[in-house]
């Protein structure tokens, strides 16, 4: 167990030396020069030259990256080109919107997702099997970004019962700890401002969680379909284990081992979808802040984003490898 | 003398399989869906009642009605014909990011696939560096180097579902490379580059298209996910995502001009989901469920 | 009631038939079993796969899968430990529910696939007391630790906390039949528990479960494809063919005075380890089972049977009847075969 884990942060160092070389290039060899990008196209050439060296330009590629790659190291992006914050320190403000967003979407697709599948994958070819599928095909083919803006017309326009974006309202706050709205307010003890962040929560956590929701129900299903047929499932019955506790103890628990790796990777869909639901909620999360930094050219903190963001998504499936030796005795002792 | 035999059997066999995938409803809705869907992107120009760009400042933000089935934009523009127009930026999505991924995908799993070795090894850790990203991450960062439009972001989802082509054609290249015939034929030393073309790229057809059907609905979510975002077509193009960016300002009061092209997104998607399903479920038994 | 008895047998099974239903139609698994089974005594079920032995005792068990299966008809029954007499074949679930596993039990043919690889042997023991016996936890813990001891598996302490796949399929195969005692049920279904077993731990665990038999006074219903198995342990045994009982009775009557020609080629292919290993090669019976969806006219067993004449085996469906004292034989011609083996 200890050389597959240490084999596996190897893998891990080598896949994050690629994702920085990816980056690196992506940002400094390919929008053309950033001397010119950043003084404009009138600017003198002398200026131009003096800036490329101050910023090491005009060091070969391979001193370019190791510099960008060290300061990466100790979280030094550079400046924001818009605040003027260390690029990273922006990363840092908006991860907790999207941390907190991915978080709950994920909580609510395992709360439904696993019981929807149990039930779905119990009767197999009934009629509530056919229904909760056809749910998952019409979960899977949403595009969210649109399913968010119906939820958002419909409960918070027409109906008018949740807000209709933001973190919490305008001139509210709570008193900042985590930068979680939700547990900061548990943290100061606040009731009131826990049930208006929830209120606020509601909508973008929904709307983000209905593709991991049609993702999980579908694999919980194919799971205990595969484990209800086994042989030891036939024992727990002959022990004479009523029915329900057959499918949870016996079937279920089984089952869970590939879903949770599922469940684990749908970080990479949460990641991607929250960049448009933090668009449709304005919430000032991570994505949005990515979005913003490319339309504005604000490259510190694109670059900073997207190592970030890659390192989370990384250090998460490597979190779910090892956890299934924490659900399964077979690997956890070999 | 065997040879005609061969040629008559297949079109004979195929035929068949595709009445067998047919045979259930969801395929045939799917089928259905992607057949209009290809009608309209031909026939958008003779069947709109307006020009998409025509602006009508009189019938600005008018709901639906028999004059404007799907009501008008903040511009008075005509959200049917615009919605309309939109299959042929969803098709182009679908031709160029999917087919880009496709080749580069294909290139890269023959390639690693049949060399293996160092090169096999250096083309699979691109590849998992790739994968380490997730995926409209990944398209982000390269529109940001490219610049925003919609041809930088085809491209970008194109290179995001490249490494999921390169694994299957290399786990291909490798079931066929030890095959008999193939063997047969190095031993005949034709060239490898013959080899792969000849009997990897025929094998390989099916699965292929499964993939590229399947890959197909999200490709156009994704490319209009960028679109909404202000990072793929801009406006006034009618694609589907900047439609629905386009409408986002006015949801509250105007909820049409966001909804349609929404519903049409789904639509598609859903109909390419279907048939990519069944097409699965046909060819590759073991994964149904 | 035609024999006047003081008490019921334990378990008593009456023209039981169980059907699947299939893509092919309705396949009748078993056609019409009957046998009796008293405290302490041991029946043999014989037959090849496909004969409907794992039926029978599924359906004792009360788990036959519904759908496709279906108990079509017959009577399941089985002597309560307070007297009272059920028959199982129209039990409710609940009721099943509280005799499986307290007082009839079951191992099963794959002891690594029938436990399950994420819990504990413990675990699992400690799970059908806790199911049908008020028990602590620690009471639970003791008596599982003693019913590893009593199935001979070293070290019982340890290894209740290990998992299945850390023992060996012998010590799998002990602890499964720990599982199955550890309620002192009054019956114990065997289906095949030594067959995925190598020869000397297949010796052993026969001699447990004798061993157990005895301790417990148990009845155990044993099923097997293998009359070598059978002649180690049974007191009567019942060969099935097709759905069908073909021959029942003692097992000395069974393996002497052998009637069935079924029965004699059973026992024509049957390895006799040391005696004449060399002497006879292994005969396989020609022909292979016959497809329970279209069954052959007459005997089930002609078109595989030596002995075959056209008339009556072709034509008449042959009832069971007696051949001997408490030696029952579905087959037409048995007088005129005789006993001698083929």
């Amino acid at each position: 167990m200890t050389r597959y884990v240490v084999s596996r942060l190897w893998q891990l160092v080598l896949v994050l030396i690629g994702v920085s070389m990816v980056v690196f290039l992506t940002m400094h060899v390919l929008p053309g020069d950033v001397a010119t990008l950043l003084l404009g196209e009138r600017a003198t050439a002398a200026a131009l030259l003096k800036l490329r060296h101050q910023l090491g330009l005009d060091q070969p590629i391979w001193v370019q990256y190791f510099d960008f790659a060290t300061g990466a190291l100790r979280g030094d992006f550079g400046m924001s080109l818009r605040t003027n914050h260390p690029a990273i320190t922006d990363v840092m403000d908006a991860f907790p919107v999207t941390l907190q967003l991915s978080f709950s979407a994920l909580l609510l697709a395992t709360m439904i997702g696993v019981p929807l599948g149990v039930i779905a994958g119990t009767r197999p070819g009934g009629t509530l099997d056919n229904v909760v599928m056809s749910m998952t095909l019409f979960g899977v083919s949403m595009p969210i970004f649109w399913l968010g803006l119906m939820l958002l017309l419909l409960f918070g326009g027409i109906l008018d019962w949740l807000p209709i974006g933001g973190l919490m309202p305008v001139g509210m706050d709570v008193p900042r700890t985590t930068g979680m709205t939700v547990i900061d307010a548990v943290i100061a003890g606040r009731p009131d401002l826990l049930l208006i962040s929830l209120r606020y929560l509601l909508l973008p956590a929904a709307t983000l969680a209905t593709i991991p929701l049609a993702m999980i129900t579908r694999i919980t299903r194919s799971e205990m379909l595969a484990v209800i047929g086994l042989d030891h499932v036939r024992t727990a019955r002959a022990k004479g284990m009523p029915e329900r506790r057959v499918v949870i103890r016996h079937v279920l628990r089984n089952a869970l081992i590939p879903v949770v790796t599922v469940i684990g990777l749908q970080l990479g869909l949460l990641l991607s979808g929250a960049v448009l639901t933090e668009t449709i909620f304005s919430l000032p999360g991570l994505g949005r802040l990515m979005v913003d930094s490319i339309l504005s050219r604000d490259y510190p903190v694109v670059q900073a984003g997207a190592l970030f963001i890659a390192l989370v998504f990384v250090l998460v499936n490597l979190l779910v490898d090892l956890s299934y030796g924490l659900l399964d005795p077979r690997i956890r002792r070999s | 003398m065997s040879a005609p035999g061969v040629e008559i059997e297949v079109p004979v066999r195929r035929r068949s399989a595709i009445g067998k995938v047919l045979a259930r409803w969801p395929a045939r809705v799917g089928l259905a869906i992607t057949l209009i869907f290809l009608v309209l992107t031909v026939a958008a120009p003779l069947v709109v009642p307006y020009d998409p760009y025509d602006q009508d400042l009189s019938s600005a933000l008018s709901p639906p009605s028999a004059e404007h089935w799907f009501g008008a934009d903040q511009y008075g523009r005509d959200t049917f014909s615009r919605v309309l127009y939109g299959t042929r930026t969803a098709l182009l999505a679908v031709v160029v990011a999917d087919g880009l991924a496709l080749v580069l995908g294909c290139a890269m799993g023959l390639v690693a696939g049949f060399f293996g070795g160092r090169i096999d090894a250096a083309i699979m850790r691109v590849n998992d560096v790739l994968l380490a990203f997730p995926y409209l991450l990944l398209a982000l960062i390269i529109v940001a180097a490219l610049g925003p439009g919609l041809t930088h972001s085809m491209i970008a989802i194109g290179i995001v579902y490249t490494p999921q082509y390169a694994r299957l054609i290399r786990g291909q290249v490798l079931a066929v490379r030890e095959a008999d015939y193939v063997r047969a034929a190095r031993a005949l030393s034709a060239s490898r580059l013959r080899i792969m073309l000849r009997h990897v790229l025929p094998n390989s057809f099916t699965p292929i298209m499964v993939m590229a059907t399947l890959q197909a609905g999200s490709v156009i979510v994704e490319t209009a996910g960028l679109s909404f975002l202000g990072l793929g077509a801009q406006p006034p193009s009618s694609d589907w995502g900047a439609l629905l960016a386009d409408g986002q300002s006015y949801f509250l009061t105007a909820w049409w001009i966001a909804t349609f092209p929404g519903l049409a997104i789904f639509l598609v998607v859903l109909g390419f989901n279907l048939l990519g399903d069944a097409l699965r479920d046909h060819f590759d038994p073991r994964r149904r469920g | 009631m035609t024999t006047a008895r003081m008490t019921p047998p334990l378990l008593q099974v009456r023209d039981l038939r169980v059907e699947f239903a299939t893509d092919a139609g309705v396949v009748p698994a078993v056609s019409g079993i009957s046998f009796a089974i008293e405290r302490g005594e041991t029946l043999v079920i014989v037959g090849e796969s496909g004969s409907g032995k794992s039926v029978t005792s599924l359906a004792i068990m009360g788990l036959v899968p519904q759908p496709p299966g279906r108990i079509a008809g017959g009577e399941i029954l089985f002597r309560d430990r307070d007297g009272t007499v059920r028959d199982l074949a129209h039990a409710s679930a609940r009721e099943m529910q509280g005799l499986r596993g307290a007082q009839i039990a079951m191992i099963f043919q794959e002891p690594m696939s029938a436990l399950n690889p994420v819990y504990t042997i413990g675990t699992q023991i400690t799970e059908t007391l806790h199911l049908h016996e008020r028990l602590s936890r620690r009471a639970a813990k003791l008596r599982a630790i003693e019913m590893l001891d009593l199935l001979g598996i070293p070290e019982p302490a340890r290894r209740f906390d290990a998992y299945p796949h850390e023992l060996s399929g012998g010590m799998r195969q002990r602890a499964m039949i720990a599982m199955a005692l550890s309620c002192r049920p009054s019956l114990l279904i065997a289906d095949e528990p030594t067959t995925a077993l190598d020869v000397t731990v297949q010796a052993q665990i026969l001699d447990l479960i004798r061993r157990l038999q005895a301790e417990l006074s148990m009845a155990v219903i044993f099923i097997t494809h293998n009359l070598g198995v059978a002649a180690e342990i049974a007191d009567r045994i019942l060969v099935m063919y097709a759905g069908q009982a073909v021959e029942t009775g003692p097992t000395r009557a069974i393996f002497r005075e052998t009637r069935m020609p079924y029965t004699m080629e059973l026992l024509a292919s049957v390895p006799r380890l040391g005696l004449d290993r060399d002497a006879r090669p292994l005969q396989a019976i020609p022909g292979s089972v016959p497809d329970l969806t279209a069954l052959p006219a007459g005997c089930l067993f002609h078109p595989r049977c030596r002995h075959m004449r056209p008339e009556p085996c072709q034509t008449r469906r042959q009832l069971l009847e007696p051949c001997g004292p408490e030696h029952d034989v579905r087959c037409a011609r048995w007088r005129e075969i005789g006993g001698d083996p083929p």
